[in-house]
């Protein structure tokens, strides 16, 4: 089953970011496969790298989880635009909502964080 | 790009207006899903129906130019507007007018619609 994955919180703002991870993690180990994974308003703060214990390093999870199963971190690059001064790096890379519907349409699932 | 002719994609909104400028994100979604031909439904839950009110202006708020611009989805293809009807028969007692028609719908309803749509995206 092919999955995208929405999430629009931010690392720090619920646990709902931090879910969106496992089960990305889980859906990998259970031999489906994510097409992509698509951070909108807040979501878009998951680029930054952690802060110690007070904020968890959901940047460097994703780009390892991202780079090991290949898909894409996609960065709404409206919300990118308002919230961040800087390009996306790593893994990461702004998309618009044209992709991200495309996208959706050709996957059996989408899950909303 | 991939042929997304008729498929149809409810989004379900759940922020109410002038609080933050979420609502304008959202109805950037919408209006990205009429421009690639998707059919869409809007669901409205709660006090985000207040988004549809017509007699409020998020301008003086600071709210980014469109904020409420929901109307404007007809003009660019198949959509359907739809809030709880609790919310929608409370807020009519009160006097509200709306943007745009919206239809009013059950619990039990709504969910059978949502599974009946291609794709569903919670906001």
């Amino acid at each position: 089953m092919k999955v995208l994955v929405i999430v629009n919180e931010s690392p720090w703002g619920s646990t709902l970011a931090a879910t969106a991870l496992r089960l990305v993690r889980s859906l990998l180990d259970g031999e489906h496969s994510i097409d992509a994974v698509f951070f909108r308003g807040d979501g878009a703060y998951n680029l930054l790298a952690g802060q110690g214990e007070a904020v968890s390093d959901l940047a460097g999870e994703w780009g390892s989880l991202a780079a090991a199963a290949g898909f894409p971190l996609l960065l709404c690059s409206s919300a990118t635009a308002r919230r961040l001064d800087r390009d996306p790096g790593g893994r990461f890379r702004a998309a618009g909502l044209a992709e991200v519907l495309e996208r959706m349409s050709g996957c059996d699932r989408v899950v909303t964080f | 790009m991939a042929d997304v002719a008729r498929q149809s994609v409810a989004l379900l909104v759940h922020t109410p207006p002038y609080r933050t400028r979420e609502p304008r994100a959202e109805l950037d979604l919408a209006l990205a899903a009429l421009s690639l031909d998707f059919e869409l439904e809007v669901y409205f839950l709660g006090g985000a129906l207040l988004q549809l009110a017509a007699d409020k202006d998020g301008a003086e708020a600071g709210l980014p130019p469109g904020y409420k611009a929901w109307a404007a989805l007809a003009e660019l293809g198949k959509v359907r507007l739809f809030g709880e009807s609790g919310w929608l028969r409370r807020c009519e007692r009160l006097g509200a007018e709306w943007l745009a028609p919206v239809e009013g719908l059950g619990a039990a309803c709504m969910k059978t619609r949502w599974r009946a749509c291609d794709r569903v995206i919670v906001l």
